[in-house]
C-alpha cells in the first residue's frame, strides 16, 4: 500500500512511498528516520498525534518534524 | 464552528489559486517545426539535383542534410527535457490537502485565525520560555498573497514582547524586526510552502520559535538582560550593573567609582579631585573655594578658605605685619605717627557654600 511520507529534518521530504501493510508508525519511523529518536520528532498521521504502535492505513499521510530547529542571526 | 470551517474553505481556495493559478504547469515547449521543414526543403533540393544529372551538387546537399537533421536531432532533445522537467514537479496539492491543514493547526497551536481581507492565517503559539527567561507568545502571519514573489511570504510578531534589554526589535534570539532567521528550518521552510503544505510549514516555524541556537542569535540568551556599559560599552548583566549617583548612567564593575567621602557609586566623569588631598569625590561632597575657585573635600577646607589660599593668606599677614612692625620702628625712630591700613580682610568672609556642577 502506499502512504505519503513527510520528514520535515533537513532539506525536507514529500512523496508517496510503499509500505507493508501492518507497519506501525514506530516501524516505518525506524526505516526511514534511521538516525533518528522518535522523542525527538512530533509523529503526526493525517495530521494528529498518534500512539507508536498504530497501524498505517493506505494512503495515510505522516510527517516527522524535529522538535529542536536551531535558528540563526541573518 | 460552522463559520471558522468556512472561511477555512475560502482560504483553501484562495491558496490553491495562489499556487497553482499563476503557474501553468506545461510552459511553451520549443519544438522544432522550423528544424524539420529545412530537412524537407534540402531533401526536394537533393532530389531536383540528382534528377537533372548534378551529381557533385547532390554531394554537397546531402553533407548539408546531415547538418539541419542534426540541428533538429539538437532542438528535439531540448524539447524533451523540457517536457521531463514538467513531468517531475512537486507532488501536487488539492484544495482538499489545504484546507485539512488549516483545520488542522487549531490542534497545534493556541489560537489560528483567517484574515479573508487581509489574505492572511495567523497562527499564535503558546507563551514560549527559553532557558528561564519569557519571552511570551508569538504570532506567525502568513500572507498568501505574498507567496511566489521575492522575499518571504511571512512574519513574527511578538504579542507579549519581552524584547532583549539592548535591542526592541529583537524580539526572540532568532527574530529581528519580526523577521525569522530560519537557520537549519530555511530549506524545509521554504519547501513547505512551495509544496503548499502550510501545516508543516506553520509546524516548522514554530519549532524554530521553540529553539535555542546558541551561539547563532541576535543577541544570546545570557546576555537578553545585559545592558551597555555607559562608560566602556561593555556588556553588563542585570544583576551586575550599577547607576552613577549623578548623572545616572549604567555602569559595570570595572567603571563603578566611589567617593571618598559618602561612599556612594558614581562613573569616572562626575567625581572630582580633591585640589588638596588629590582624593576622588562627589559633586556633594566638595565645596569650591571662593578665593581660587577650585574644589577642596570637607577634610582639607577645616579652615577656609581652602589650605592652599588659607597659606597664602597666612603669609601674606605675616608679611604684612612684618612690615607694618617694620614701618611703626622706623616712624617712632623718626617722630611720625604710622599710617593705619586697611583692615585685613577676616577669615570666612564670603566663604558661601557653592554647587559644583559635573558635566
Amino acid at each position: 500500500m502506499k502512504c505519503l511520507f513527510i520528514n520535515n529534518n533537513g532539506g525536507g521530504f514529500a512523496d508517496f512511498i510503499e509500505v507493508a501493510p501492518g507497519t506501525t508508525v514506530a516501524q516505518l519511523f525506524a526505516q526511514h528516520v534511521p538516525q533518528g529518536r522518535p522523542e525527538d520528532y512530533l509523529i503526526r498521521v493525517n495530521r494528529q498525534p498518534v500512539a507508536a504502535d498504530q497501524v498505517l492505513q493506505e494512503g495515510d499521510r505522516v510527517s516527522c518534524t524535529p522538535t529542536q530547529i536551531e535558528g540563526a542571526r541573518s | 464552528m460552522r463559520r471558522s470551517k468556512q472561511a477555512a474553505l475560502q482560504a483553501a481556495i484562495l491558496l490553491y489559486e495562489r499556487l497553482y493559478g499563476q503557474r501553468s504547469s506545461l510552459g511553451p515547449v520549443p519544438l522544432p517545426f522550423q528544424a524539420w521543414n529545412n530537412i524537407g526543403h534540402v531533401c526536394r533540393q537533393i532530389d531536383r539535383a540528382r534528377q537533372r544529372g548534378w551529381q557533385l551538387a547532390a554531394q554537397r546537399l546531402t553533407r548539408d542534410l546531415a547538418a539541419v537533421v542534426a540541428d533538429c536531432q539538437r532542438q528535439l532533445k531540448t524539447a524533451l527535457g523540457s517536457l521531463e522537467a514538467a513531468n517531475h514537479q512537486p507532488r501536487r496539492v488539492s484544495v482538499s490537502d489545504i484546507y485539512h491543514d488549516l483545520t488542522a493547526l487549531k490542534g497545534e497551536f493556541a489560537a489560528v485565525e483567517i484574515d479573508l481581507q487581509e489574505h492572511e492565517i495567523l497562527a499564535t503559539t503558546d507563551t514560549i520560555v527559553l532557558e528561564d527567561i519569557r519571552l511570551g507568545p508569538f504570532q506567525i502571519h502568513l500572507d498568501w498573497q505574498l507567496i511566489g514573489h521575492t522575499g518571504r511570504p511571512y512574519r513574527v510578531v511578538a504579542l507579549d514582547p519581552h524584547p532583549a534589554a539592548r535591542s526592541d526589535e529583537v524580539t526572540h534570539p532568532h527574530v529581528r524586526y519580526e523577521r525569522l532567521c530560519e537557520g537549519e528550518g530555511q530549506v524545509a521552510i521554504a519547501a513547505a510552502l512551495a509544496a503548499g503544505r502550510f501545516y508543516d510549514f506553520f509546524l516548522l516555524v514554530s519549532q524554530v520559535l521553540h529553539t535555542y541556537g546558541r551561539g547563532s542569535a541576535y543577541v544570546e540568551l545570557g546576555d537578553w538582560r545585559s545592558v551597555p556599559c555607559d562608560s566602556c560599552g561593555g556588556y553588563v548583566a542585570e544583576e551586575e550593573r550599577d547607576h552613577c549617583e549623578h548623572c545616572g548612567d549604567v555602569l559595570c564593575s570595572r567603571c563603578t567609582c566611589t567617593c571618598e567621602g559618602c561612599q556612594a557609586a558614581y562613573c569616572g566623569g562626575c567625581l572630582k579631585k580633591c585640589i588638596v588631598c588629590g582624593k576622588e569625590y562627589c559633586p556633594s561632597c566638595l565645596e569650591i573655594c571662593p578665593a581660587c575657585q577650585e574644589r577642596s573635600c570637607a577634610g582639607c577646607r577645616a579652615d577656609v578658605p581652602c589650605g592652599p589660599c588659607y597659606d597664602q593668606q597666612h603669609e601674606e599677614q605675616e608679611h604684612d605685619s612684618s612690615q607694618k612692625f617694620e614701618g611703626e620702628a622706623l616712624a617712632a625712630s623718626a617722630g611720625v605717627q604710622p599710617r593705619v591700613g586697611p583692615a585685613v580682610q577676616p577669615h570666612g568672609l564670603g566663604q558661601a557654600a557653592l554647587s559644583a556642577g559635573c558635566r
